[in-house]
């Protein structure tokens, strides 16, 4: 209690300090008069002493001290920095483009693998795997009977869900809308600890039988953006894949699932047991029993005191206990192993993490090395600064200022240099994260960088600004802790501006080296990226649109299939301004491969081969070139015969010297079928950019119904939504996402080489502009210094083009020493990324040569300025000066 | 005359003494009276007057107020409070029992 009323005094003394102040001043000047009329005016102040001195113990006494002298440093401070404004513009934006991108990066990287999930207790959370010896992988996906299995007979986990994402048709009244949702078993919520913010979780009895309960929980942002977050939508129909659900509660906003790397957050859940409707699958599609059907993924919560290992053995030990049913049921699903993975470090694709790491680490490594090049920059700008105030420093030292409280005002400088960089950088930050949202690989960006700047993102940046504050703060310490006063007072500064000059061109060569570095693997990567693209063989894809078409089995046989294949067909082609379209399964560098087995002559054994289904035009509404014979016709059908068009790789691989048009091949399948070639058309990759070319061959939608199909229209993007409204007169309920430009769905795949080029491009840029500017700074610091030694030349004869040759030569030399360790770094460091390039080598000796001459090119340039104002040295003027 | 500096410690007992004895005095008051009482020998320093008479206000033995001094000019009154008669007390009951075993010490044998 009395310590209570003590710190409440002191504190109330804070905001009574000028009261404070008055009132001891007027006791003092009362009690030496009252001294004076005693012993006189001269004995008493004698006797009194220091009255400065006796306040200054008074204010003491209250315990403020050190929080006066801070606050008075940091007004010194600033009082310092306004009065000089360029430098300190230059050294905040400089800190601010390397605290920003660093920021930007780090809330990525945040968000991909350290934050855990958004709910209680996460690390509680275990999610089931499965390896396979026959596809070394590890993968997640089960069946609902195996999910049944697990669930009943662990002892590990205090409740074990299921769920899958897909993607669904919903309407409001004359709108149709692609909603992204997932199937979830009823405990789902439960198992999470999450709460609905209106209504209720699923109940069990909702989740058992198929077809049942058509129950819905909608996420807040639909609920917002469809419903106006009207509470009365609990209880009201909504019509999802064209059957009415019940609303029964709304989830929070912010929840995304268990995974973090969705297309776009999920916002609709639907009970498992709702596949009848929402999967739009056949009558007798019985998933509930199903064991080979593998939809689901599961993660339990661990009961109290169960580790994650033991949970992992235990689901071990089911898998194995499964496997004799499979072996009885004579189901071959290549699970060799049952495991669990804490579901705080399962969030990717399991295959995909170490690929996802070490990209990440590269990023990290390059926004590192930016900065670093930017605390270069603001040392050395500190250290010539350090030079002009040397004075001031001296005199404060002379008139009996400690050197750790010279020090301590220093470092408050440098603190709150970086600190505002820090500030301006939070900006920069928001800025790139903006940016990075246009890339939708290699993760999901505009998901993940959606939530923006928060409080981890933040001290992030803060904890950054501090540690580059002390670490430039310090050098103009070491500066001041080796001052001698006496030189100093004695006006000349030049001496210790030498000293320093090598100091800052060390820093500049570090700066080269740095940037050399970064703009030899963005010139890497940029031609990684060309080179990729380059292996597209379509015409203009980014005049295609490309529309994902999944006709439901429940309502489209193959023959009525075939029937609204054609009618859209029909109907597209009569907007203005389509020049032609047609369905393709497997779009190119989708990812996937279709592979099959084909018999390529009478009597040798199967092959493996790729293959497609495309309808007529494809190759024209592509761009792909035909290279002989014809493409499929609208009169290739199920009535005429079988006909493929191959690309030329597997024309010379089965038909070599011949003439391929005409031979027949046997397709595998049930039943086999022969098939005659009648046009060969370009070599292009399949799955992806570094596919090797192998054997593909293309039959006709008439002859092979698939009831997947992409549609692609070559047309501009704004004829989008007349296409999508052409389908959807067609079928109310189909679910028609909004297209993608062709282009945009092959850059999609080169999401990491777009990011790695762009990046890497922009931030060489910027790093190449910083020692720009690192070496302008300390050429013309140099040629200050040396004004009165280059009068001294001008006066004895010396021509103004010599001087200019000599300081751009001696900038040029700072140059070619970072040039040369840069380069050593660039080639030792480039075979980390050897097998991130595409099409070039790591040590591709034309981007080394790019790069040397730009930088010669930069470093001219900077010291150009500097060079000129040396060559125009008056020798009487500079004789004068000092 | 010579003069003593105060003992280290005793000095807040003094000025509280000195409150109780007079009531509420300003700090010229108090050294005087401090030093009249001493017969001189006791001289208190402003440098440690009034530090420490802000340290009394913090821990609230003694309250400040402006008034008017005896030659009609403002000064700082300082009041005892009574937290600050506990205070007196206890420093003068431990002050004489250290008295007491020092006296004890170097009693002749």
């Amino acid at each position: 209690m009395e310590r209570l009323a003590e710190f409440w005094r002191r504190l109330l003394f804070l905001f009574r300090r000028r009261q404070f102040d008055r009132d001891l001043a007027e006791e003092m000047r009362f009690h030496l008069e009252m001294k004076s009329r005693e012993s006189g005016m001269n004995a008493a102040r004698r006797q009194f002493g220091n009255v400065a001195l006796v306040e200054d113990d008074c204010r003491d006494a209250w315990g403020w001290r050190t929080l006066e002298r801070i606050a008075q440093d940091v007004r010194y401070a600033m009082r310092t920095l306004r009065k000089a404004p360029g430098f300190t513009a230059v050294v905040i934006m400089t800190l601010a483009l390397g605290i920003g991108v660093n920021t930007a990066i780090f809330s990525l990287v945040d968000r991909l693998l350290f934050r855990p999930l958004p709910f209680p207790q996460s690390d509680r959370l275990a999610t089931l795997f499965f390896y396979s010896d026959a596809w070394r992988m590890t993968y997640s996906s089960l069946s609902y009977p195996d999910y049944v299995y697990y669930r009943d007979h662990n002892e590990v986990f205090s409740g074990l869900a299921a769920y899958t994402d897909e993607t669904v048709n919903m309407r409001f009244g004359e709108d149709d809308e692609a909603v992204p949702a997932q199937m979830v078993t009823a405990n789902y919520f439960d198992v999470l600890q999450v709460r609905p913010i209106l209504g209720r979780n699923f109940r069990r009895d909702e989740d058992l039988v198929p077809g049942r309960d058509t129950v819905a929980m909608l996420g807040a942002g639909l609920w917002k953006r469809r419903f106006d977050g009207d509470p009365a939508v609990l209880g009201r129909q909504v019509t999802i894949s064209g059957h009415s659900f019940t609303v029964v509660g709304i989830v929070p906003e912010d929840f995304a699932g268990l995974e973090i790397d969705h297309p776009s957050k999920p916002e609709l859940w639907v009970p498992a047991m709702s596949y009848p409707q929402t999967l739009l699958s056949d009558a007798e599609w019985d998933l509930q029993h199903k064991r080979d059907d593998e939809w689901l993924s599961s993660t339990g919560r661990l009961k109290p005191g169960v580790s994650q290992s033991q949970a992992s053995a235990q689901m071990a030990q089911l898998t194995e206990q499964l496997k004799l049913i499979y072996r009885a049921e004579k189901i071959d699903n290549g699970k060799s192993r049952g495991l669990t993975i804490p579901a705080n470090e399962s969030r990717f694709e399991v295959k995909s993490r170490p690929t996802v790491k070490r990209f990440l680490a590269m990023l990290m490594a390059v926004v590192g090395l930016v900065l670093l090049i930017a605390c270069a920059n603001v040392a050395s700008l500190l250290l010539a600064r350090g030079v002009k105030r040397q004075r001031e420093i001296g005199v404060r030292v002379a008139l009996g200022a400690g050197r750790g409280r010279l020090g301590q005002q220093l470092m408050s400088e440098g603190l709150l240099l970086s600190i505002a960089g820090g500030a301006a950088g939070i900006g920069v930050a928001l800025l790139v994260e903006r940016l990075l949202a246009g890339f939708d690989r290699p993760f999901h960006m505009a998901a993940l960088v959606a939530g923006g700047i928060d409080g981890r993102v933040l001290a992030f940046a803060l904890a950054l600004s501090i540690l580059t504050g002390i670490l430039f703060g310090l050098l103009p310490l070491r500066q001041a802790s080796r001052l001698d006063v006496t030189p100093l007072l004695k006006a000349n500064a030049r001496d210790a501006g030498r000293r320093i000059l090598g100091a800052r061109s060390l820093l500049v060569v570090v700066q080269v080296a740095l940037s050399v570095v970064l703009l030899t693997s963005a010139g890497l990567f940029v031609r990684t990226l060309r080179n990729a693209q380059a292996t597209d063989v379509t015409r203009d894809p980014g005049k295609v649109l490309l529309f994902k078409l999944s006709l439901p089995p429940t309502r489209y046989d193959s023959s009525r299939g075939a029937a609204f294949y054609q009618a859209v067909l029909d109907r597209v082609h009569g907007i203005p301004g389509i020049a032609s379209a047609a369905y393709l399964w497997l779009v190119p560098f989708g990812g996937w491969r279709g592979g099959t087995a084909i018999i390529p002559y009478a009597g040798s054994e199967a092959e493996q081969v790729d293959f497609n289904i495309v309808s007529p035009r494809y190759f024209e509404t592509a761009g792909i070139p035909l290279v002989r014979g014809r493409p499929f016709s609208d009169r290739d059908g199920m009535r005429t015969p079988g006909v493929a068009v191959v690309n030329e790789q597997m024309a010379k691989h089965y038909w070599p010297r011949e003439n391929p048009i005409g031979k027949q091949f046997v397709v595998w399948g049930k039943p086999n079928r022969t098939v005659e070639v009648v046009g060969v058309v370009r070599d292009g990759p399949f799955r992806g950019y570094r596919d090797a070319i192998r054997p593909c061959f293309y039959v006709p939608l008439a002859q092979e119904y698939e009831s997947a199909m992409r549609l692609e229209v070559r047309a501009s993007t704004t004829l989008a939504n007349a296409i999508r409204h052409e389908i959807h007169e067609l079928d109310r309920d189909l679910l028609v996402a909004p297209p993608q430009t062709l282009r945009a769905f092959r850059d999609a795949g080169m999401g990491q080489e777009r990011l790695s080029a762009s990046l890497l491009s922009g931030l060489s840029i910027l790093a190449a502009l910083i020692a720009a500017i690192g070496l302008y700074g300390v050429m013309a610091f140099t040629v200050a210094q040396r004004t009165r030694e280059i009068g001294v030349r001008v006066a004895l004869g010396a021509a103004a083009g010599s001087i200019l040759r000599g300081v751009i030569s001696e900038a040029l030399v700072l140059v070619a020493v970072g040039l040369a360790i840069g380069l050593i770094a660039a080639a030792l460091l480039g075979r980390l990324v050897a097998n991130l390039l595409f099409g070039i080598t790591a040590t591709d000796p034309a981007t080394y040569l790019t790069t040397a001459a730009v930088l010669a090119l930069v470093g001219t340039s900077a010291a150009y300025l500097p060079a000129r104002r040396a060559s125009h040295v008056d020798p009487v003027t500079a004789l004068r000066a000092e | 005359m010579e003069r003593t500096e105060i003992p280290p410690g005793t000095l807040y007992m003094l000025i509280l003494k000195s409150l109780a004895r007079l009531g509420p005095m300003h700090g010229y008051g108090i050294a005087q009276h401090i030093q009249q009482l001493s017969e001189d020998v006791l001289q208190v320093e402003e440098g440690s007057l009034y530090p420490a008479l802000q340290r009394m206000l913090i821990k609230g033995w003694v309250v400040a107020e402006w008034g008017q001094s005896e030659n009609n000019r403002r000064a700082r009154y300082y009041h005892l409070t009574a937290a600050g008669r506990k205070q007196l007390t206890a420093e003068i009951s431990e002050f004489e029992r250290v008295m007491a075993a020092i006296g004890r010490v170097i009693q002749p044998a």
